[in-house]
């Protein structure tokens, strides 16, 4: 489902609500959970899956499962735990829904139009765009180095490691410089 | 047509603990708390927005596209492994480095950005925990490491060496990720998710560790990157890490310090300190005469405003003249290193 002409405010604002729904609803449970979930899991059946980005979506569940386990634990309720996990996978998928139709350019434009630093919104974008490079560059420094390196306990090491992420900044430092000249050359204010 | 959440679950790594945990997510924090965390890191952000202005256009273009490059280093060394014990592992969090690498200014803006871009874009740390996670991540951590790595500096002057400097900045960074566990474990004890006395040792205690691997970690970068001479002169000040940035940075310092108060203090342990339990179990306790000179907030009080706020209060103060104090003091170093030297 194609979701480009709905503006970013719309979709803020669904997500933004639905959580506050979610927060303000009593028990753990009702019949409006369930309608929830079931709105949720329609929305995720209609996504296009090439859209979708890659999230650690499991791990949060699990921090949050562990904090609904806690929370049970200390006040000797279950259902109070069962609430906390009820309401925090239900959020966590409409963040994950939520972003799956936001496209990255539109948040920035809809962020600068309210007054959002350029600096904040450009470093957004820019990390939105290198991230992933600069990640795949370090995995091609790792392969370098363990293609180099016969000791395992030196692949490991927090040394070596720390070596590599001192290169991969270094690197980082200097394309900025080659994106400044690049920002400039077209004109970027 | 496909199977709803597989996609998007398909880059999570639950094989190995994740360093850090605090982004915090939606449910774990009550209404007041997360608007008072909130209003907090927009003021904060609002007040820091202006000290990273740049002076010209170009310099405004060098800073973004340096920026956006640290950011963008952040995000990938956040997902370089450390092996740590046991098959786990653990990951940088970045905020008191870039601190220490491009200054105050740029940390708060860099930070900013990834927590945002790690909530909405990849569903990373609440909507409505934003505010908190914001304050926690991108201007307690940052600013707190970043005051422990003033201090070392001005105090120590080993620590103008690489070995130096990277154990200084070690510590900053053990430092920056205990301040913002210590505010995390309150923002969660006062929305009552748990009680203070629980919930603090358990994210002091796992955040002490993480710190130390976030030290040490930190530490080795700065080493590594000061012996490369990476970072140009000119770099550092279209960043913001000289000191007329820096000084515009004051009223988010401030701000930090005294929302860091507000969700910490309350919580002060109402036990007698070691010296006084001593005393006590010996028997001594009645001998001990009164205070030669009374305090400004005799027990981290102000009876006027009652017992949660006025030590609320007071902490806010006591917060704020330190970092005045850090500060003239800092500033009388400087003073007393640049003076002439006459010679007799």
């Amino acid at each position: 489902m194609n979701t480009n002409s709905i503006s970013v405010s719309i979709k803020l604002g669904a997500a933004a609500a639905g959580v506050a729904l979610l927060l303000v609803l009593p028990g753990s449970g009702s019949m409006s959970h369930a309608l929830y979930a079931s709105i949720l899991f329609t929305g995720f059946w209609l996504s296009d899956s090439g859209r979708t980005r890659r999230s650690r979506g499991g791990w949060i569940a699990l921090v949050i499962v562990s904090g609904a386990v806690m929370r049970g634990w200390i006040t000797g309720n279950a259902d109070a735990g069962l609430e906390i996990a009820i309401r925090g996978l239900l959020a966590l998928g409409t963040l994950l829904l939520l972003s799956a139709h936001l496209p990255p350019a539109e948040l920035a434009r809809w962020l600068r139009a309210r007054g959002i630093s350029a600096d904040l919104v450009g470093t957004m974008l820019l990390l939105l765009r290198y991230g992933d490079l600069l990640h795949q560059e370090a995995f091609r420094l790792e392969r370098a180095r363990s293609s180099r390196s016969f000791s395992t306990s030196a692949e490991t090491s927090w040394r070596a490691k720390s070596a590599l992420l001192g290169a991969l900044f270094v690197r980082a430092v200097s394309r900025a410089e080659r994106v400044y000249r690049a920002m400039l050359a077209r004109g970027w204010k | 047509m496909t199977l709803p959440f597989h996609h998007l679950l398909a880059g999570n790594r639950v094989g190995g603990i994740y360093f850090s945990i605090m982004h915090i997510p939606d449910g774990f924090l009550d209404l007041k708390t997360a608007a008072t965390a909130g209003g907090l890191a927009a003021l904060g952000l609002y007040a820091g927005g202006f000290a990273g202005v740049a002076r010209d256009a170009e310099t405004g273009v060098r800073r973004v596209s340096l920026l956006g490059m640290a950011a963008a280093f952040v995000f990938a060394a956040q997902m370089i492994n450390f092996p740590v014990v046991g098959g786990t592992s653990g990951h940088l969090i970045g905020g008191v480095l870039i601190a220490i690498l491009l200054g105050p200014a740029a940390s708060v803006t860099v930070m900013t950005a990834v927590v945002v871009v790690q909530c909405l874009l990849f569903a990373d740390g609440g909507i409505t925990a934003l505010g908190a996670n914001l304050f926690n991540m991108a201007l307690v951590a940052p600013l707190g490491g970043y005051l422990v790595w003033m201090l070392l500096q001005r105090i120590n002057p080993v620590a103008a060496s690489d070995t130096g400097s990277a154990v200084a900045a070690g510590i900053a960074a053990w430092a920056g990720t205990m301040l913002a566990a210590l505010s995390c474990a309150g923002q969660l004890a006062l929305s009552g998710m748990a009680p203070w006395g629980l919930v603090v040792p358990a994210m002091a205690g796992i955040h002490a560790l993480i710190g130390l691997g976030e030290g040490i970690i930190t530490g080795l970068i700065i080493r590594s990157v000061r012996r490369r001479g990476a970072l140009s002169a000119e770099m550092r000040t279209a960043a913001g890490a000289d000191q007329r940035s820096t000084m515009r940075l004051l009223p988010v310092f401030f701000i930090t310090a005294a929302g860091a108060a507000l969700f910490i203090a309350p919580w002060a342990c109402p036990w007698p300190d070691g010296l006084e339990a001593v005393a006590g179990s010996l028997g001594f306790e009645v001998h001990a005469a009164g205070p030669v000179i009374s305090g400004i907030c005799p027990d981290y009080a102000i009876p006027a405003l009652g017992t949660v706020w006025g030590t609320i209060a007071a902490g806010a103060f006591g917060a704020i003249v330190t970092a005045l104090l850090i500060l003239g003091a800092g500033r009388l170093a400087a003073r007393r290193e640049q003076a002439p030297v006459i010679d007799s």
